[in-house]
């Protein structure tokens, strides 16, 4: 401390201050705004520490929000791919009948994959026969799932074949012996050989390895890339399994596809000879019903995954109230001041309002750069892993949140600030003049 | 006493059978018991009374810090128990300065920002309050003390920060409670010199003191007993607080009672 500054010999005083209506709102704003940093400022340590827990829900409101968003553009891009133009035919299993019966008893044969592949706006139609034989392969034995398809199966499952060709329509129609391969049953059962060319067994058939597909990289752990692929009438006719289970359509336009199920039903009925009012022994499905029961199905996590993001909100807003509390109980002499000058108990509510909001705001944007940060790092750590182009796609795009969830993570915080700091501003508002002037 | 209140424009404060009390447990403590008391306009008094005689409660319902249980006051002429808080809170800001034993400043803001306190509920901020608030600060010789914080002055300095703010809105009474109660003996003369000073361009003073020394600055003295006014003398020969800084104090002893710790 300097030397003490001597008092005035005279003391001239100040006119009154005109009459000057109350301080602006926001004027009264910026001042408490003001004040209220200060008094975050004051104890730095207690702010951080209750500003922490709304960094934490902030910042898991803001993951929940992202991965939402993320997951639903990685589906909607997945079944993008499906192609939302596709229309599968299975087997109706009735009750009461085992899957044998109804197989043996009611087949989806070539013929009817024939006459619906001629229907209007039908593209491609494939039977899809997948079953597990024994079958070795670069001296390992095992067994195997193989599809029995026709070549159209390429572009009705958007397969691309990396390495040889895929087998043709005359394979299919001579019943040859080939087969296509996913990239990883390449990768493990002929690790040190190129593929093409070897010799594959499957039951007591020798198939030759035609083409190698391109890894599907869709999904880590797409089944895709483990399949072999023969032709459909190779697998009925040599590997002794009739009647495929499935039968892929594809449509031209998804605006047609309803009109397709329309014509299969009518078709397949007639074939099948089922007359009105007959339960059907098929089915015929189309790919966007599944697409919008899965979309409906991450809006139900989302929702059950931003309630948990509030409660931890939530939580942190339990820490403003108790820390606001605290600082008015420890300022309740600075309150007795601010009154003794003439602050209204609206001022005074205000400005603890205000210290509460600035402190969950504070945390909130914390807890978004935070949120945005693991994001961030999750993608950089995992972009070059086994997750699929869509995946990294979906991520990438949702690294910066959204003005949406920007403003859900900006807004959420603040009103809980607000609503938390109530009572005790409404403590520091109501507070005695006289006793807080003389609080120790 | 009898003035025609309305019409008298030097009548400042004016209280009739003002009382206070307080509920303890079920029975009530009347800490004011019916005081009559007028202040004219220029006045300099001095409220002294011992512990719990009501000298306390009395400033706190001249401040419109509290609303008495009974009685009347007029302050300026006009009825203070009819109004609202908001014209209270008015009346604290524009009407009346307080200056209290502890001097209340607030720690975590300069000097300066503490007198500037009430000019912000006054809606002056900015440039011009700044303005003002250095005025004030000046007019209590603390200019060069504007960017301190109360940690980095004096008890006495603290105290004339605390007055530079009671008056940074150009009010018409000075409120002080106890204001030399932590102050060594020097300081306290230097306050009360510069509430002589601030009494003489013409704001009323009101002091609560303990002690007789204080008591002596000032030209009119009041004196409480349980809740009571028993004692209210007038002396033309008020002490002059500027000429015992000159002169130095006769007595070497502190000058209050209470205060005996030498700072």
């Amino acid at each position: 401390m300097s030397q003490t500054e001597p008092a005035p010999a005279t003391v001239s005083i100040l006119p009154p201050l005109e009459s000057t209506s109350a301080p602006s709102p926001a004027l009264m704003a910026g001042q408490n705004l003001r004040t209220a940093l200060g008094g975050l400022l004051a104890h730095k340590l207690r702010s951080a520490l209750t500003g922490l827990g709304i960094v934490v829900g902030v910042a898991a409101l803001l993951l929940v929000l992202q991965i939402g968003a993320i997951s639903q553009q990685y589906v909607t891009a997945e079944y993008d791919h499906v192609g939302a133009n596709s229309v599968w035919i299975s087997l109706a299993i009735q009750p009461g009948t085992s899957k044998a019966d109804a197989v043996s008893h009611s087949p989806l044969t070539a013929e009817d994959v024939l006459a619906v592949q001629k229907l209007p706006h039908v593209r491609v139609a494939s039977p899809d026969a997948m079953a597990p034989f024994p079958a070795s392969a670069g001296g390992r034995g095992g067994t195997l799932a193989v599809d029995g398809v026709y070549p159209a199966i390429q572009s009705l499952q958007n397969l691309s074949v990396a390495k040889g060709v895929f087998f043709t329509e005359q394979d299919e129609a001579s019943g040859a012996a080939v087969a296509v391969i996913g990239s990883r049953f390449a990768q493990t059962r002929f690790p040190d050989v190129d593929p093409l060319g070897q010799e594959l067994r499957i039951g007591s058939v020798n198939f030759r390895v035609v083409g190698v597909l391109a890894a599907t990289s869709s999904v880590p752990d797409d089944p895709t890339d483990d399949s072999v692929y023969v032709p459909f009438s190779t697998f009925q006719q040599r590997l002794g399994r009739i009647n495929p289970p499935v039968v892929m359509v594809q449509v031209d336009d998804h605006a047609n596809v309803a009109a397709v199920i329309a014509a299969i039903n009518q078709t397949l009925d007639q074939r099948h000879h089922i007359a009105a009012g007959q339960p059907r022994d098929f089915v015929v499905m189309d790919n966007s019903a599944g697409a919008d029961d899965n979309v409906q199905m991450l809006q139900t996590m989302r929702l059950v995954m931003s309630l948990i993001g509030f409660v931890a909100l939530l939580v942190g807003g339990f820490g403003v109230g108790s820390t606001m509390f605290m600082a008015v109980r420890q300022r309740t002499r600075e309150i007795g001041v601010r009154v003794a000058v003439g602050a209204r108990q609206s001022d005074i509510l205000r400005q603890f309002l205000t210290e509460g909001a600035a402190l969950s705001v504070i945390g909130g944007v914390v807890g978004l750069i935070v949120g945005t940060a693991a994001i961030f790092a999750f993608y950089v750590a995992y972009r070059n892993a086994l997750l699929g182009h869509d995946f990294r796609d979906a991520v990438q795009a949702h690294m910066l949140p959204s003005p949406a969830i920007l403003a859900i993570a900006i807004a959420v915080p603040i009103v809980i600030g607000m609503v938390f700091s109530y009572l005790p501003a409404r403590r520091a508002a109501t507070m005695d003049p006289v006793r807080a002037l003389r609080d120790e | 006493m009898t003035v025609n209140t309305e019409n008298d424009p030097l009548l400042l404060i004016r209280l009739q059978g003002l009382t206070k009390d307080y509920a303890v447990g079920p029975t009530a403590v009347h800490a004011l018991a019916g005081i009559d008391l007028e202040v004219r306009a220029g006045e300099m008094v001095a409220i002294t009374g011992a512990s719990g005689s009501g000298k306390s409660t009395l400033l706190s319902l001249i401040g419109c810090l509290d609303r008495p249980s009974a009685g009347r006051y007029w302050l300026e002429g006009k009825l203070v128990n009819s109004l609202s808080r908001e014209q209270l809170a008015r009346i604290r800001n524009r009407e009346i300065g307080f200056v209290f034993q502890t001097f209340n400043l607030l720690p975590q803001v300069s000097a300066l920002d503490n007198v500037m306190l009430p000019l912000v509920y006054a809606g002056l901020t900015g440039q011009r309050g700044r303005q003002r608030a250095l005025q004030a600060l000046d007019s209590v010789g603390l200019a060069r003390r504007a960017r301190h914080k109360p940690s980095q002055l004096s008890g006495g300095e603290q105290q004339r920060v605390a007055i530079a703010r009671s008056v940074v809105t150009g009010p018409r009474i000075i409120l002080a409670d106890e204001p030399t109660g932590n102050l060594d003996s020097r300081a306290s003369v230097e306050v009360m010199a510069i509430l002589q000073a601030l009494n003489d361009q013409g704001i009323t003073v009101v002091v609560i003191t303990h002690g007789a020394d204080i008591a002596s600055f000032c030209s009119r003295v009041i004196t409480l007993r349980n809740g009571q006014m028993v004692g209210d003398a007038a002396s033309d020969h008020a002490r002059r607080a500027d000429q015992v800084l000159v002169e130095g104090p006769k007595r070497r002893e502190p000058p209050e009672e209470e205060c005996d710790e030498p700072d």
